[in-house]
């Protein structure tokens, strides 16, 4: 008999279709299973805000680079905030040197519209001199391993490192306009809200994964990211088309799932918030020993 | 209130399939060139590949474009029966002409290109109709707002519906939402939308009754009712 591996090989469909009648994933969950999700904040030395998270075998590294910058004329009175996600092949085969992918692209693109559209951050915290000096924060969010659930992980440690962040007192000769920055770094950016991100890969109008891992995304159609507040409110739901051949509409949902997606997701919630908080006080209990 | 939009089919004598579509203040060119041969390095063995190219009214097409051409190639791959055209390419260019704001722009371009290829002939599984609705601070719904009308509203959201069962293909939100609200948004979506797919079915009839195919008298002959 062949091994397993080359029918995972040979017949992609029909091998993952084997678990999903079984009620199960190639990875051994079931379908409502997530899987465990580990956040260390703190992680780079050198930037002003990191994080680290772990989902599954999907990494994630976020780090915040503050710059001064001019503000827009437009908004004399408010930083920036600009979210990069990186795909490097070295995460994953499936992506390739050079610009940008679209994987790479809709999910810098669907972060920076949180982050602008729901209040999530004071912006005019980050104006240092109005007209003049405003903080831009260069979030680069690089994947290291990528096993699936983009979404989830990058929001997650971007929100983390969003957290983590603290900005040099920036002081300013009155005489000369000169800026000068002190070494310490004190000033913590207020995160007014925390979302966070559930994903689930639409197999079909049945059957959804929840936390679809590369191997789950590979088979199935769209993906529906529901983005929750601390409250409860829906904050932002994303859910993208998908590419299969042959089978009709198989990721299109009816608006009754999208209630089942929602109440699935506030299930999860409190669990990562205190996944989270965990994290952050570890960091500063650690900060504490030594100063 | 009904959507205010508008089509002209056939625009351009090139390209295969083009619609030129106007809704509220914004219009978009579509048009579909295809099946076609295209890169080798983009062939599929079994299905064919979707090139989607969004040219914005002014400028370099930025990353906010690729992200444009992103999501309506998903959603239209959703719809496309691309089995049929194994190793081909079909070529979708849009060209914006004015556009409102961008979520209108979005909806705007994707409803063109459900036409242009409507118009081209390509074989589909069904049909696509996206909706902007936004949520006021006073709790109304409104279909296809206006920039300004956005700029006051709490929360904005772009579905995009499949005509068969008005299934949610995709789903762009921006401002939270309770999940009562939520629910409200949809179902006022689901209606726009079916509007939306009577629109098309009158362009088409218009279309061909031109050409003599359909006698545009008998319209109750062929009603049909998309949802």
């Amino acid at each position: 008999m062949a091994p397993l591996n080359s029918w995972e090989v040979i017949e992609p469909a029909n091998y993952f279709k084997s678990f999903v009648d079984q009620s199960s994933r190639p990875d051994g969950r079931d379908w409502n299973t997530a899987r465990p999700i580990s956040v260390r904040v703190g992680s780079i030395g050198t930037a002003e805000g990191s994080a680290t998270v772990r989902l599954g075998n999907t990494t994630i590294v976020c780090g915040v680079k503050a710059e001064l910058c001019r503000p827009s004329l437009e908004h004399p009175t408010r930083g920036f905030v600009v979210p990069n996600v990186e795909l490097y092949p070295c995460c994953s085969s499936t992506f390739k040197a050079g610009p940008p992918g679209e994987k790479a692209i809709s999910t810098s693109q669907f972060l920076q519209r949180l982050l602008q559209n729901n209040e999530i951050i004071d912006y005019e915290q980050l104006c240092v001199v109005p007209n003049k000096w405003a903080w831009c924060l260069y979030c680069d969010i690089l994947c290291l391993d990528y096993d699936g659930n983009l979404i989830d992980s990058s929001l997650l440690s971007l929100v983390a490192a969003l957290l983590h962040l603290s900005l040099p007192t920036v002081n300013i000769d009155p005489d000369t306009e000169a800026l000068s920055l002190s070494q310490k770094h004190t000033q913590k950016l207020t995160i007014k809200e925390r979302p966070m991100s559930t994903t689930f890969a639409v197999y079909n109008s049945d059957i959804q994964l929840l936390d679809p891992s590369a191997a789950d995304e590979a088979e199935c159609g769209g993906e529906v990211s529901v983005v929750l507040m601390e409250s409860g409110d829906v904050c932002s739901i994303r859910k993208t088309g998908g590419r299969q051949v042959g089978v009709l509409l198989p990721s299109a949902v009816s608006s009754g799932k999208v209630q089942g997606f929602i109440s699935t997701a506030q299930s999860r919630l409190s669990g990562i918030h205190e996944t989270l908080k965990e994290a952050l006080e570890l960091h500063a209990s650690a900060n504490r020993k030594e100063p | 209130m009904s959507i205010e939009q508008s089509v002209q089919l056939n625009f351009l004598s090139r390209a295969d399939g083009s619609a030129y579509y106007c809704l509220g203040n914004t219009s978009v060119v579509a048009s579909v060139t295809g099946p076609t041969s295209g890169r080798v390095s983009a062939r599929h063995h079994n299905k064919c590949n979707l090139e989607v190219q969004f040219c914005p009214c002014n400028g370099q097409p930025t990353i906010e474009e690729r992200d444009v051409e992103c999501i309506i190639g998903e959603c239209i791959e959703e719809i496309l029966a691309s089995h049929l055209h194994p190793r081909a390419t079909i070529l979708l260019n849009i060209q914006e002409l004015q556009s409102e704001h961008e979520h209108q722009l979005l909806t705007a371009s994707l409803n063109g290109a459900v036409m242009a290829l409507m118009d081209a002939g390509v074989q589909m599984q069904g049909l696509l109709a996206a909706v902007t609705c936004c949520y006021t601070h006073a709790g109304v719904v409104i279909v296809e707002p206006t920039a300004l009308e956005l700029q006051e509203s709490k929360s904005s959201l772009v579905f995009v519906l499949e005509s068969d069962t008005a299934n949610v293909v995709a789903c762009y939100q921006q401002g939270r939402l309770s999940v009562a609200e939520y629910t409200a948004v949809l179902n006022r979506a689901i209606e726009a939308a079916k509007e939306v797919f009577q629109f098309y079915r009158s362009e088409m009839l218009k279309r061909y009754s031109s050409h003599g195919c359909i006698d545009g008298q008998n319209e109750a002959d062929y009603d049909y009712d998309p949802l």
